[in-house]
């Protein structure tokens, strides 16, 4: 126990250090931190309460240098103008998720989503920690004793029925956390602000009210799998936002905001406009589904109401990822064929 | 007349029956889809195919895939005819005797190294894996003289190697190996003909070599010196007809991926039936085979109406694995009694004394231990490292390496030990040299009540290890009473522990693609890590059973010294043979329980712990002991120092590494004692 309460103290002072230091000269996350000790920062004073998945908690001062294990608040945090200074996952990242704002090299990694690495986490002297529960309840309070630790969990059952409000609350209680709240609104205006000039764009090209199907897919255990989204998942709301229809319905809450299915499916969606959402080098649709029939005669397909998205079109990301998304539908809906 | 009249309704309803009930099957499961279509256009599409989407979905999307299922279901089945008769051992099968899983490593390691030999679905590199698994099996089990319990035992470790090295692969190549999941347990997934056009011809030509044999088969069967007698070439009989099964089996791992026990349960079905001559037992256990198979498919596709793919071979496993159970309890009234003798390995041992060996380990353990303190992220700082612990230091690293490397070393020496002294009682227990807290299939029942607390209950990760260990009692317990009609045979009581695992891995596989919520951190528990443990872990679950179990064990483990000399013997001595093996099997499953719920199914450690024992002290259990205990403690640290330093930041399951590290030590365990 005591030993707690000196990592406790020893953690707060490098904190508070670290806060001083981080002031003028707004990089100090690659260097040796303990060595920099100076003036207490002015802040210290301040403290949020915020509710996560764990319950009510109160976080001091004004978090400056954050570890995220889970890449979605990784992009909350670059959309607030913070750069996290530990990421999980870090390599592929930008595989999946594209904002436009890459990382600067000090930026570390700290191992695996699902495994994060404890020392590489304790080395970075974070002063928060953001996690999903899904992944890291088990290791909450090994976590809690290197840093605060904010807990999100976006696939319970709660969150699930609105994947993009949950979205926002999160983000804001994020903005919250790192005392980022102007910049927080002004994000999410000019969100809505995307969604608007993007819905005009819809309008020009005489295609707001469409309906469609949207899905993401790829290859898994050698067969082509659909992951048609349901109207809770994020991607669904944005489109809904600009005038769209979607058409697919689940008769049970998906969880993830999708259901995986086979092309099998698609038979009863052949009115809509399919949207799809593959990686180059596995698309099914050139690859496993060409030719064959069942695929060829689908009326969308045989009419030309196709639309192909990137493969990084990143569906579970924050607001910067939800702008990216109307962006690429519009761009896919009002490109001639 | 009326015997005649009886074998003619048997072949019919054996043959015809099949026939019909295989159609049946088929229609069943072509009109199961995420899209209703009216009985009528299914037939329609058969009968009379249009240009339309309904029909090309029946034909292009569902058909094959049943097509495929009954030409894998008939060609395991009768591979699975072709190795019960020649390895002349009941409880052989594809799956069995380790094919399947050399199978499908073979076809792993060429998709991420050679995939240019990937073409033909990697036929050859599946053809080439089955039949060195095989050899590999045959010969380390023994081959003529093998019983069948060792053959089944050695292909079980084998699975368990070929296994973990498939899973260290799919760690480190996870984007190459990615589409291999599914396949990997079994699944009858088809986009198109492809499949079956390039299986039916191979699967043919297997199935004619081995109604080409089937009279030699016959004549094998009334051993080889007969044989010999009658004019055969036994080797080349034997050699040509276990090319033919891999042949079978390789067709359709590489197409469909392994699936279990078809090839166990349908030859299993006609010979109960009373054919005992190889055409007919070939061409029915085909049948049924692709009943069985079919059948699956059709109940995975009920148990899981959104139809996201259940595993087909989670199924035929569910289904077999009371099969092979059955079987072991019918083959114990047999009479088989053969393998009741010790069965040590104690012969090379080095006899050394125990006050030599047990300082000389201590100190080793205490310097791994230091050693693994000043390794982290960072490389190796020893001079940090004792600071923090003897000096003067920085508090921060101090407390570094207190709290976050010291605890984990901790639990990892702790758990390794007492999974070490479990897999000792077990293997006094139980005779059997391969015995080990997962080949009696408790490791599994851990994993079913561990999946369950959070899946069923779905309570917090906080009872996940309550409910490994409650589950791990079910199981075993179920075991026990099993066991108990055999009078806790030796061999019954690991043919049934592999029963149980096969039955609680299926439990396991379809709850995990049944919840898609939550199973995340189980997952990763399952895997056996002592990722991310700490003093917590040790407190709650591995002091206590030191504190509680070893100091009663001191007394009482030399009960084991006079259980290895018989039975017989054990009871002229006047031990209560069976009190005293439940007892200790009680023990010795707490002891498994406690550590599986510190750090998950961690393998091998239980299994070689003791025999590296054996080797350095004799085979007197009271000073195995403390060197086993020792040695399964040194073990698990040097698998949590590298699995958090090889790859960091990124963390590799130790119990993955134990498999590394306990692989080849295996197979020269089981080589000597071949020999």
């Amino acid at each position: 126990m005591k030993k707690f309460w000196l990592l406790a103290l020893i953690l707060m002072l490098t904190v508070l250090a670290a806060c001083g230091g981080g002031e003028d000269t707004e990089e100090s996350g690659g260097s040796e931190s303990e060595g920099e000790q100076s003036e207490e920062s002015a802040d210290e004073s301040r403290s949020v309460t915020i509710e996560d998945a764990m319950g009510e908690k109160t976080i001091e001062g004004t978090p400056k240098k954050v570890v995220v294990l889970e890449w979605t608040y990784a992009e909350d945090l670059q959309a607030l103008g913070m750069e996290p200074v530990g990421v999980a996952g870090l390599d592929s990242y930008g595989d999946w998720v594209d904002v436009g704002i890459p990382f600067s090299d000090s930026v570390k990694d700290v191992g695996t989503r699902a495994e994060p690495n404890l020392e590489a986490i304790s080395r970075l002297d974070p002063d928060l920690i953001i996690g999903v529960k899904f992944r890291h309840e088990g290791i909450a309070d090994k976590l809690e004793s290197i840093a605060p630790t904010v807990m999100f969990s976006p696939y319970s059952e709660e969150a699930a029925q609105d994947q993009y409000k949950n979205m926002i609350d999160e983000f804001n209680t994020i903005a919250k956390v790192v005392d980022k709240e102007d910049k927080a609104e002004e994000v999410l205006n000019n969100m809505e602000q995307t969604f608007k000039e993007q819905q005009e764009r819809l309008k020009e090209a005489d295609k707001d009210e469409m309906d469609y199907v949207i899905t993401q897919a790829f290859t898994s255990q050698n067969t082509p799998t659909l992951r048609l989204f349901t109207d809770n998942s994020i991607v669904a709301k944005v489109m809904n936002k600009m005038g769209m229809n979607n058409a697919y319905e689940s008769d049970k809450l998906e969880v993830y905001g999708y259901t995986s299915t086979t092309v099998e499916t698609l038979q009863n969606y052949q009115d809509a406009n399919f949207f799809y959402i593959v990686q180059e080098e596995d698309n099914i649709f050139t690859n496993q589904l060409k030719g064959n029939p069942a695929w060829e005669n689908l009326k969308f397909v045989k009419e030309n109401r196709t639309y192909k998205m990137p493969g990084d079109t990143w569906t579970f990301g924050g607001p910067l990822s939800a702008e990216v998304l109307a962006k690429q539908v519009v761009d896919a809906a009002v490109k001639e064929k | 007349m009326n015997a005649t009249f009886r074998n003619t309704m048997i072949a019919v309803l054996t043959f015809g029956g099949g026939t019909a009930l295989l159609c049946l099957l088929t229609f069943i499961h072509i009109n199961q889809g995420n899209v209703e279509i009216p009985l009528g256009t299914v037939v329609d599409a058969l009968m009379n195919p249009k240009d339309t989407i309904q029909h090309h979905t029946v034909r292009i999307l569902r058909l094959p895939r049943a097509v495929m299922g009954i030409i894998a279901g008939g060609a395991l089945a009768a591979s699975g005819v072709i190795l019960q008769t020649v390895t002349k051992n009941p409880l052989s099968s594809a799956s069995t005797l380790g094919i399947h899983s050399g199978t499908y490593f073979a076809v792993v390691v060429t998709t991420i190294f050679f995939p240019f030999a990937m073409f033909a679905n990697g036929i050859a590199t599946a053809f080439i894996g089955g039949i060195t698994t095989f050899a590999i099996v045959y010969l380390l089990s023994g081959a003529g003289n093998a019983t069948p319990v060792r053959m089944v035992l050695a292909g079980m470790i084998v699975t368990f190697l070929f296994s973990s090295l498939t899973s260290v692969l799919q760690i480190f190549y996870e984007n190459e190996t990615q589409g291999l999941f599914l396949w990997g347990s079994g699944t009858l997934v088809q986009n198109n003909w492809d499949g079956v056009q390039f299986s039916l011809p191979l699967v043919a030509l297997g199935l004619v070599i081995a109604f080409g044999f089937a009279n030699k088969l016959d004549t094998l069967t009334l051993g080889d010196d007969v044989a010999t007698a009658l004019g055969q070439n036994v080797r080349t009989v034997k050699f040509i007809s276990i090319l033919a099964a891999v042949l079978l089996t390789s067709v359709t791992v590489s197409i469909v991926g392994p699936i279990g026990f078809v090839g166990l349960v349908a030859p299993h079905l006609i010979k109960l039936i009373g054919y005992r001559s190889h055409i007919p037992l070939l061409i029915g256990s085909a049948l049924w085979g692709g009943n069985v198979l079919l059948g699956a498919d059709v109940l995975a596709r009920i148990i899981d109406p959104s139809f996201s793919e259940l595993p087909v071979g989670a199924i035929t496993a569910l289904i077999g694995s009371p099969w092979l159970i059955w079987l072991v309890l019918r083959m114990k009234q047999e009479g088989n009694n053969q393998e009741t003798g010790s069965v040590m390995a104690g012969k090379a041992s080095a006899n050394l004394s125990l006050w030599k060996v047990t300082p000389v380990l201590g100190i080793i353990i205490l310097l791994t231990l230091f050693v693994s303190m000043a390794s982290g992220n960072y490389g190796f700082e020893p001079i940090v490292a004792y600071d923090a612990l003897f000096g003067q230091s920085n508090e921060f690293i101090k407390n570094f390496i207190l709290n976050l490397r010291l605890p984990r070393a901790l639990v990892a020496l702790f758990s390794g030990a007492i999974l070490a002294v479990s897999g000792l009682i077990f293997q006094g227990v139980l005779r059997n040299p391969l015995a080990d807290p997962s080949v009696i299939g408790i490791t599994s029942g851990a994993g079913v009540g561990a999946l369950m607390t959070m899946f069923v209950f779905s309570v917090s990760t906080f009872w996940i290890p309550v409910g490994a260990m409650v589950g791990a009692l079910i199981f075993f317990l179920i075991v026990m009473a099993l066991g108990a009609k055999a009078e806790f045979q030796p061999t019954v009581l690991a043919l049934l522990g592999i029963g149980i695992s096969a039955f609680g891995s299926a439990i396991i596989q379809i709850l995990v693609v049944q919840s898609d919520l939550g199973v995340a951190s189980a997952l990763t528990w399952l895997s056996g890590t002592t990722y991310a443990k700490g003093w917590a872990e040790l407190l709650q679950y591995l002091i206590w059973p030191v504190i509680l179990f070893i100091p009663l064990l001191v007394f009482y483990i030399k009960t084991l010294d006079v259980l290895s000399l018989g039975d017989d013997t054990a009871k002229g001595l006047g031990l209560r043979v069976r009190s005293v093996r439940f007892q200790m099997a009680l023990i010795a499953t707490l002891l498994a329980a406690c550590s599986v719920a510190a750090v998950g199914s961690i393998g091998f450690v239980g299994l070689i712990a003791p025999h590296v024992a054996r080797l350095l002290v004799g085979s007197a259990n009271q000073k195995l002991l403390p060197v086993t205990m020792l040695l399964g403690g040194f073990l698990l640290i040097i698998a949590d120092l590298f699995s958090r330093t090889l790859l960091a930041p990124n963390e590799i399951p130790s119990g993955i590494l134990v498999a590394l590290i306990g692989a080849p030590y295996f197979l020269w365990l089981m080589k000597k004692r071949a020999s």
